[in-house]
């Protein structure tokens, strides 16, 4: 009873105070069945998927063909692998805007030890260092100085960006071990090689998220990190290593990038971010904290890319497939919002 | 019910009923302000005063009954409606905008406007503001930020808003429970002086001695319901006391006799400044302790420091005699402490989360193989507890937010009970719940010290803390006022430390 | 007027900037001879006009407690459409005002679905940002606009009584700027809304109207800054204000306005946008490599948070309120009832 005046009040203000981006813990009732409330944005994509499905292959003879279709999964597995690390960030009601830059500065940091004389994979391994280093980071700054995440990421992303500036002088590499190139250009029975590690990553993170002690920690702080302090959960370590892995699938996408495009460039990765998030949210994941999934993210991914490659073939500009883009997330987040407010006015 | 004969009628509630989901707020309350009065209005946490006020305020709309202002019907479907026929709500932590000065503040959500032009009246603004603030003697600039006043002076503030707003009545809601004692005098020089102005003030509050010192007629609620309006001069404060807390204790309150064992925890001089302290308690396995105090004694303080939630500046902390260092949570836990908070929705449960989440979050590392959570230990472990504890749910996947409020708090039991601990900190466990879960609570905790536990049980609510302790430890202003034995621990001399008003030596 | 007292403009948050602002300018005019001759000084200023003006509309939705990541792009459409005006041969002012109308629907656009579709900021300007930037390409057919006509250009690069227009514009819009925002009702409203919007609530102040206002006006002045862009340049890259929102977003945070909501000035944001342009200025003069510019913002961004000891306060005192449970600031009423 004693919530329930509480609760009273907060629903006469309920509708001025959702507009502000809502904190964990104090939204509406409607909350209460996430499960549902995912499956059912994971619902809409597919039917967003299908109709692009039919509309493209009758827009272009090319479109569903199975070569096709595999090519396309090499263009988004970059951003893909951004899209699951932020999609744990985002379910702690948090945001990362410096991953597109950690793909930048990693990929120069593999070039430049590279040129120096390290052997490649040693290379790769100071690149993979120092993308994980960039995202605990993000997560030491947030964590022990209490600063928001957008406004940390906010400066990682201009610095780290710099930082590859810096080094590289704008100078790109290339000429890399042609064993490297099998990472971003080869394929098993046809399969591109980066899809197959997308996938594996992803269904790691999809096993972490749903069904590790870490996973569930994810959760429980991003719906309520009041409670999870209450119940003993150290909620500052959960909220470190989630940046710190988001740093180390930069690295990772870093080196797909790198070697799919066979050079490292400083400004390689511009604008991911917003790619990656936009693929996150319209997978479902509140960017009020306590809900995503790796199925509603790699919906999101697989939505966002088919849309601008089937574009394409159909002889439409990216650019249209850019002008879709926005829209779909209005629209998916629009009709989120509106299936969560139904059950409270009937 | 009394009636002050010379003053007229300015403000009624008729018969207000209203009910949340699953609760009843306010069962057929009648309340009546005149004008130049000041009316007191007294309750426990949960009596129905919040509520009353808000419908009173238009933010709520009461399911029936009917709100009266100078005896023509009013239905207030925002606040600032209510706002604008004269009906003012001044809160414990005044509503006021930290980065406008204080003009602003006063004049906010209807600046006056220059004649000509967009700009802000800030002549007349500034003007009006320095008048109000002289009326009410203060010494505070119109244009000095908000953020920059001590929190008696943003009282003043609110009550200049009030005032602009030609507020005829003033709901004034705990105001003075961060002030001084001159603060709290010259707050009420300003409450007595607007009574001769012809504003009626309703002014709630858990100080005894204020009431009787500055209201003319109290009004006491308990469990949603009016229980009688007095002249203050016609009743003292022990029968106040009677009426707010009601029945009589001992039915309702299973407590066995019980063996209590070996010391357990120790607390000694457990400090925190500016919340509490110094601080010393005892508690022995298979005994409960009762905590009681009054809101803002310190209570839920202690227990959250005891708890590496706060960590103390000060003090040492034993379990079975060998000291503590608790400056965690996790800590705490690992030392055998288990807290259930005062807050079940914000601070105790993952609302979203199912019943099975809820329950192993604390022990999570007892239903896992490696990293992985093992799902069917934890559906075990969540089954052991549903049927322990009897918490009512279609099952372990159910998500807690739509569990009724009892079963709610007997899932935050439940998941303390997991993690199998040596002292249970209870705090406030059977607020807000309906009287089966209350008894259905009351038997585990007895059940639970039978078992061994030593329980440190936190109470605003006093016949659960007589009807449970076996000792009872009473606070008041972060300082313990005394202890007494279950034998000597009557409302009477409970109350008389939680409340007295002298301070006593520490 | 009101009485516009220097403590007024000038809070702590801005004399610290100010000092720090002041103690780079004596350490560049010794190390760097030319910055303090008036033509670089004054072409710092012209450097950062573009970003300024952006950051006044800015700084007012981040006061209310929102976000807007959409300029770059609706930078973009406008500079398009304005340069491409131009070189049509419309006179200067239809083309100033063409800017305007088209930053003003796209703000517009955003504020809609902000205020009254109820989307998260960030969500909404994330769409807007793809989508605006998208329209940009079909539009431009991927092709820049050059050519521009003498008349136009000049706005961008006629001197007057020593500062050349870009500046001039930006100081006007700076002062109209702090003008709305300290002496009017809608100004005042912002900060209610963005400072304790459950108060503002209970004040009767129109919350959506507020919202969706800073947003047009962010984009309205996002196409003014996108007429000065152009006309200062003289033409429009496809990929014009690539990462311009980031930079618009940076002086602003670095003029000290609160994250959170709340706090925060328009002076601020103009000597942040300022402080971004000297430390660029300074990487040209000491013949720093400009490469090292990303990093030195970066710094400059995380380093005047950090010192910004009021959001770290502001931010333990949320933590607290929650963690102690104390129902404080968060919870104004007692809440405990049945």
């Amino acid at each position: 009873m004693g919530e329930s005046g509480e609760e009273g009040l907060k629903m006469v203000e309920k509708d001025v105070l959702t507009q502000a981006v809502e904190k964990p813990g104090d939204g509406p009732p409607g909350l209460a069945l996430p499960v549902r409330r995912v499956l059912s944005r994971e619902m809409i994509l597919l039917g967003f998927l299908l109709v692009e499905l039919i509309v493209l292959s009758i827009l272009s003879p090319h479109f569903l063909t199975l070569y096709n279709l595999l090519n396309t999964t090499k263009y988004f597995v970059e951003i893909g692998l951004l899209a699951l690390g932020l999609t744990m960030v985002i379910i702690t009601a948090g945001i990362d805007l410096s991953v597109g830059s950690n793909v930048g500065m990693a990929g120069i940091i593999v070039g430049y030890l590279w040129l120096a004389g390290l052997p490649l994979p040693l290379a790769i391994l100071g690149g993979i260092m120092v993308s994980v280093l960039g995202g605990f980071f993000n997560g030491w700054v947030i964590t022990r100085l209490g600063i928001p995440p957008l406004i940390v990421t906010l400066g990682t992303w201009t610095a780290y960006r710099g930082v590859a500036m810096v080094i590289s002088q704008a100078r790109p590499v290339s000429g890399f071990p042609e064993w490297f190139y099998y990472l971003g250009q080869g394929t098993i029975l046809n399969i591109p090689v980066q899809f197959l590690i997308f996938v594996a990553m992803a269904v790691v993170v999809h096993l972490i998220l749903s069904r590790s002690t870490f996973g569930r920690l994810v959760y429980v702080v991003g719906n309520n990190p009041v409670a999870a302090r209450f119940s003993g959960v150290n909620v500052r370590k959960v909220l470190l290593e989630i940046y710190t892995f988001t740093g180390f699938l930069a690295g990772l996408s870093a080196l797909v990038l790198i070697s799919r495009t066979a050079t490292a460039r400083a400004d390689a990765g511009v604008g991911y971010e917003m790619d990656a998030i936009t693929a996150v949210v319209l997978g479902g994941a509140s960017i009020a904290g306590g809900q995503g999934s790796v199925t509603g993210t790699g919906l999101g991914v697989v939505v966002l890319s088919l849309l601008r490659n089937g574009m394409d073939l159909a002889g439409m500009s990216q650019a249209s497939g850019a002008v879709l883009t926005g829209i779909v997330l209005v629209l998916a987040v629009l009709s989120g919002e509106w299936m969560r407010r139904r059950p409270l006015r009937g | 019910m009394a009636e002050a004969g010379e003053h007229k009628v300015l403000f009624e509630a008729e018969k207000i009923s209203k009910a949340f989901p699953g609760v009843r707020a306010l069962k057929n309350a009648s309340f009546t302000l005149n004008s130049g009065e000041i009316h007191a209005l007294v309750g426990e946490n949960g009596a129905g005063k919040s509520t009353l006020i808000k419908v009173l305020a238009g933010v709520h709309t009461p399911d029936s009954g009917q709100v009266r202002l100078e005896g023509k019907p009013v239905h207030f479907g925002h606040p600032v409606e209510a706002l604008a026929a004269g009906i003012s709500v001044i809160y414990q932590e005044p509503n006021l905008f930290p980065d406008l000065t204080v003009a602003e503040n006063v004049f906010a959500g209807h600046y006056p406007r220059r004649k000509l032009g967009l700009a802000l009246d800030w002549p007349e603004m500034t003007r009006v503001t320095q008048r109000l603030l002289d009326g009410l003697a203060a010494d505070i600039g119109p244009l000095t930020p908000v953020n920059r006043l001590s929190a008696a002076n943003r009282q003043i503030v609110a009550i200049a808003r009030a005032l602009n707003m030609k507020a005829r009545v003033l709901i004034m809601d705990e105001p003075t429970a961060s002030l001084s004692d001159r603060e709290i005098e010259r707050l009420f020089g300003i409450m007595r002086q607007l009574r001769t102005q012809g504003v009626g003030i309703i002014f709630i509050s858990h100080r005894m001695d204020e009431i009787f010192q500055v209201a003319s007629q109290v009004t006491v609620m308990r469990d949603g319901e009016v229980v009688g309006t007095f002249l203050t001069q016609a009743v003292d404060r022990d029968q106040l006391i009677a009426l707010m807390v009601g029945r009589g204790v001992g039915q309702l309150y299973p407590k066995t006799p019980g063996v209590t064992g070996d010391l357990l925890l120790e607390v000694e001089n457990l400090r925190l400044k500016g919340h509490f302290g110094p601080v010393s308690l005892t508690v022995h396995r298979g005994e409960i302790v009762g905590l009681f105090g009054l809101v803002g004694a310190g209570r839920s303080e202690v227990a959250q420091t005891l708890f590496g939630i706060t960590p103390a500046e000060d003090g040492e902390v034993r379990m079975e005699g060998k000291p503590l260092a608790i400056h965690s949570p996790t800590q705490a836990i690992g030392a055998g402490l288990a807290y259930l908070p005062e807050d079940r929705q914000m601070q105790g449960l993952v609302l979203p989360m199912t019943v099975m989440e809820n329950i192993s979050l604390a022990v999570l590392r007892a239903v896992t193989r490696g990293r992985w959570v093992d799902r069917a230990g934890e559906e075990s472990l969540a089954e052991r507890y549903i049927s322990l504890m009897g918490i009512k749910t279609p099952g372990p996947r159910q998500a807690v937010a739509a569990l009724s409020g009892g079963n709610q708090q007997k899932v935050v039991l439940g998941k303390w009970l997991a993690s199998r601990p040596k002292v249970l900190i209870l705090d406030e466990p059977t607020r807000g719940v309906d009287v089966g879960a209350k008894a259905e609570i009351h038997r585990h905790i007895d059940r639970l010290a039978h078992e061994g536990l030593g329980v440190i049980l936190i109470s605003s609510d006093l016949p659960e803390v007589l009807g449970m302790s076996d000792r009872v430890v009473v606070m008041r202003e972060g300082r313990i006022t005394g202890e007494l034995s279950r034998e000597a621990a009557t409302q009477e001399s409970v109350l008389r430390l939680a409340f007295s008003d002298t301070v006593p030596a520490a | 007027m009101a009485r516009v007292r220097w403590r007024d403009l000038m809070g702590v948050r801005e004399v610290g900037l100010l000092l720090v602002l002041l103690g780079l300018v004596l350490v560049l005019s010794v190390a760097a001879p030319g910055f303090l001759s008036w033509p670089n000084l004054s072409g710092v200023l012209v450097n950062v006009s573009v970003v300024a003006i952006s950051a006044v509309g800015m700084t007012m939705v981040i006061i209310t407690g929102g976000i807007d990541i959409s300029v770059g792009s609706i930078l973009a459409v406008s500079a398009l459409l304005v340069g491409q005006a131009a070189k049509a041969g419309t006179g200067l002012w239809q083309a100033i005002a063409l800017g305007l109308l088209i930053g003003a629907a796209l703000g517009g656009i955003n504020g809609l679905l902000v205020a009254y579709g109820r989307i998260p900021a960030i969500i909404v300007t994330l769409a807007t940002m793809s989508t605006y930037r998208g329209i940009n390409f079909i539009l431009s057919h991927g092709a820049w606009v050059v050519g521009l006509p003498p008349y136009f250009t000049a706005l961008g690069q006629t001197n007057f009584l020593g500062l050349q227009i870009p500046a001039w514009i930006m100081l006007g819009v700076a002062v109209i700027g702090w003008y709305i925002l300290t002496q009017t009702r809608f100004g005042r409203s912002v900060y209610a809304v963005g400072g304790n919007m459950q108060g503002a609530y209970l004040a009767g102040i129109k919350i959506p109207r507020v919202q969706f206002l800073v947003f047009l006006v962010s984009g309205l002045l996002t196409g003014l800054a996108a007429t000065v862009y152009t006309a200062r340049f003289g033409l429009v890259q496809i990929n014009t204000g690539m990462g311009y929102e980031l930079n618009v977003i940076a002086a602003v945070v670095i003029g000290g306005t609160s994250i959170m909501g709340g706090s925060g000035s328009i002076q601020g944001a103009i000597l942040g946008a300022i402080f971004m342009g000297v430390v660029s200025n300074a990487l040209v003069l000491l013949r720093i490599s400009a490469f090292w510019q990303g990093v030195v913002v970066g710094i400059l961004i995380l380093g005047a948070v950090i010192m910004d000891s009021s959001i770290r306060a502001s931010m333990l005192r949320a933590v607290s309120i929650h963690s102690i449970g104390y129902r404080g600031a968060a919870e104004p009423t007692d809440g405990r009832e049945r």
